[in-house]
Formats: C-alpha cells, structure tokens, sequence
C-alpha cells in the first residue's frame, strides 16, 4: 500500500472516530458521497450504518 | 486523497470483523468502559485495515489483531487514574441528597456493556455462564487496579485461555516474565472483596425480577423492600455517593429519588446479570431515559441496584428507545 493510501486510512479512520463520538454525543451523523472503496473501511471501523447512499434522503435530514 | 480500494487489503472484511465481539470483550476488560471499548476496537480494526498488506500470515489473524488491541489499550491506558466502582472509592453514605454534590470524573468510574457486546450468548451454556462472571462489575473493577500489562496477561491467559507462550509472543516478552505477572495478577486479584459467582436465573429469580418491574412501576414501596437483601447496596455513578441497607434504599426512594415514581422498566442485561433501562417520565410527555439499572441477585433476594445516569453513554450503545411514548 502506497504511502498517500496509508495516510488517507488514517484520515478515514479519525473521520469515523469523529463520526462515531458525534453520534454517541446525540447528534445524528451520516457519511454521504463515499467512494465505495472506503465501504469496507467504514463498516470495519464499527460505523458502516451511517453510510447513507442515496444522497435524496439528506433533504429529510433535520 | 487517493482511494483506498478492498483490492488493496490482503485481508476481508469479514475475517477482520468476524472477531470484532472477542476484540470488544478484550477490550472492555482492559479498559473498564464501553465506549472506550468500541473505541479502542475502532482503532484496532482501521489499524489492521491499514497493516493488512503486510500481513504475513506468520500469526493467525486473531492473534495478529489481539497484538494490535493490546497495544491500543495499553496505550490508552497512560492516565494514572483508574476506573473502578464507586464502592471500591469511599464508605456507603445516608440517603442524603446533600451528598449528590460529588461527582466522578467520566473517566474515573466503570461503565456497563451490553452481554451481547462481548459475549457470544449462543454458545455452550456452561461457557456462556463462566464468561458472564468475567463480565462483571466487580471482576472489571478489581481488574482495573493491575498494570495494564499484567491486565493484558491476566484476560488472555484466564479469561480467554491463551497459551501462556503466545501471550508472551503477542506481548513481546518471554514465557517467565509472564508466568511471573501472572501470579502477580492472582495475588492483586485474590485481594479484591469477594463476589458471589453468578449463576444462570432460576425460575425464581426470573419471578423475582417481574416482581421487581412491577413494583418499581407502581413505585409500591412495600412490595420492593420485600425483595431487596438487608444489605443490599444502590450505586449511581457518576455520583461518588452509594447507599447500603435495606432501610437506606427505601428512604431514598420516598426522598430525593422520588421523581423516580412514574417510571417505565425496560428489560435487557448488562455486565452478565439482569439490568433494566429505567425512563422517567418526561413532563413534555411520554418518558425519557433515567438510569441503567443493573441488579445483581443472590438467591430469591437483590443485593445490589447499579442505576447508570450517564444515559447518554449507555442508551444509544445498548441500543435502547431515546423515548418512549405516553403508555
């Protein structure tokens, strides 16, 4: 893995450890326009279910 | 940022993740908090996520993921302050609301997981049972009090029946250093209070518990006294404050936990033993988390109510309503 992937991992990562304190916090989180490359990553690091693939529905986001 | 493709990754998804509940387990008990636990599993799994290309397979990859959590926790673990329960830090107190005004720093009590966080309930019964009594509030207190390493040591080898040898591999020290932090670990968990082991509910105390929600809903002050032990104790963390004695527990019921009445009781588990989430009523209508109740039985009595009021720590991860309608 080259050196820019590994950064971008970690950039991955701390986004969903932000993610996953945010929503802990009460505050409702989604990750939206994700490469499908980093699915795997984001269901790994314990936050796949704030992926939102259809972008539509963050017009009913409060 | 470049994309970061699976293609990338030697490992799956699902080899990774298949050991996400084991890995929490580990983590818990290293930790002594549930959401530093999710945490510290968080950043295993994006770790190895991040490693999978260099892995070699030398290791299998539970041992090569277990390597990675060990040195996350022992890491997260730099603070001198340990978690612990808030009877392992003071006396009992009246049941005075005056000594509400001191509370615990977030990181310096245990807090509760979910059985099913940690523990694979379909497996043998008899497993299932010895597991849960490693899940307990007490056992993760007492556990708290080791040096991380020694922790590390003590879970893997008799908790989760590591070979001593591979523990010494996974912690980079040798098979003596370990048998020695390992009878290090006895002596220092041999001096915690005694606990009662939990045994698996008899058709009795599942009666006690519908008693127990029924009472409390009604808020029936005599019915409850008739089930609670003569030495029963009430924690609340984050308050430092906790009650013993029957009498202590009912006084504080009609006193300063008297907004309690109303409550609805949900019924879950928590730290192997029965737990209720406890909701309040909420003036704005319907009922709004209170507490995380979690009980601890001997016999055909309760000896122990740990009501959580951290409800925003606890709720979302036991995957609890955030409310609940007017009934």
């Amino acid at each position: 893995m080259a050196a820019e992937d590994s950064r971008s991992v970690e950039a991955v990562g701390e986004l969903c450890r932000l993610a996953l304190v945010a929503s802990r916090l009460g505050c409702r989180v989604q990750l939206l326009d994700v490469d499908a490359g980093l699915h795997d990553l984001i269901v790994l690091a314990g936050v796949g279910d704030l992926l939102l693939d259809d972008e539509a529905e963050v017009r009913d986001l409060p | 940022m470049t994309p970061v493709t699976a293609t990338d990754s030697a490992l799956t998804v699902e080899q990774l993740d298949k050991h996400r509940r084991e890995l929490t387990g580990f983590c818990y008990r290293m930790l002594g908090s549930g959401s530093e636990a999710d945490d510290a599993v968080q950043e295993t799994m994006v770790k190895a996520w991040n490693a999978a290309d260099r892995f070699e397979g030398r290791s299998s990859v539970r041992t090569w993921l277990f390597r990675i959590a060990s040195n996350v926790c022992i890491d997260m673990n730099r603070s001198p302050q340990r978690r612990a329960r808030p009877v392992d830090l003071g006396p009992a107190r009246t049941p005075d609301a005056a000594h509400l005004v001191d509370v615990l720093p977030e990181d310096r009590w245990v807090t509760p997981v979910a059985d099913e966080a940690v523990l694979d309930l379909d497996g043998d019964p008899a497993q299932v049972a010895a597991a849960r009594d490693t899940i307990r509030l007490a056992f993760i207190s007492a556990l708290q009090r080791l040096p991380a390493r020694q922790r590390a040591a003590l879970i893997l080898c008799e908790v989760l029946d590591w070979p001593v040898r591979d523990v010494a591999e996974l912690l980079d020290t040798s098979v003596p250093a370990i048998n020695s932090a390992l009878q290090r670990a006895r002596t220092a968990m041999a001096e915690a209070p005694p606990t009662k082991a939990m045994e698996p509910l008899t058709a009795q105390q599942a009666e006690l518990l519908s008693r127990y929600l029924a009472a409390f809903e009604r808020y029936d002050m005599g019915a409850l006294a008739k089930l609670l032990h003569d030495d029963v104790i009430q924690t609340m963390p984050p308050f430092a404050m906790w009650l013993q004695g029957r009498d202590d527990l009912i006084t504080w019921y009609v006193g300063p936990g008297a907004e309690c009445e109303g409550s609805r009781l949900l019924a879950t588990s928590a730290n192997g033993c029965p737990a209720f989430a406890q909701y309040r009523v909420d003036p704005e209508g319907g009922f709004k988390p209170w507490a995380l109740q979690v009980l601890e039985l001997d016999g055909d009595r309760i000896i122990g109510v740990h009501a959580f009021l951290d409800t925003n720590e606890s709720f979302e991860r036991f995957g609890l309503p955030a409310h609940l309608p007017a009934s």
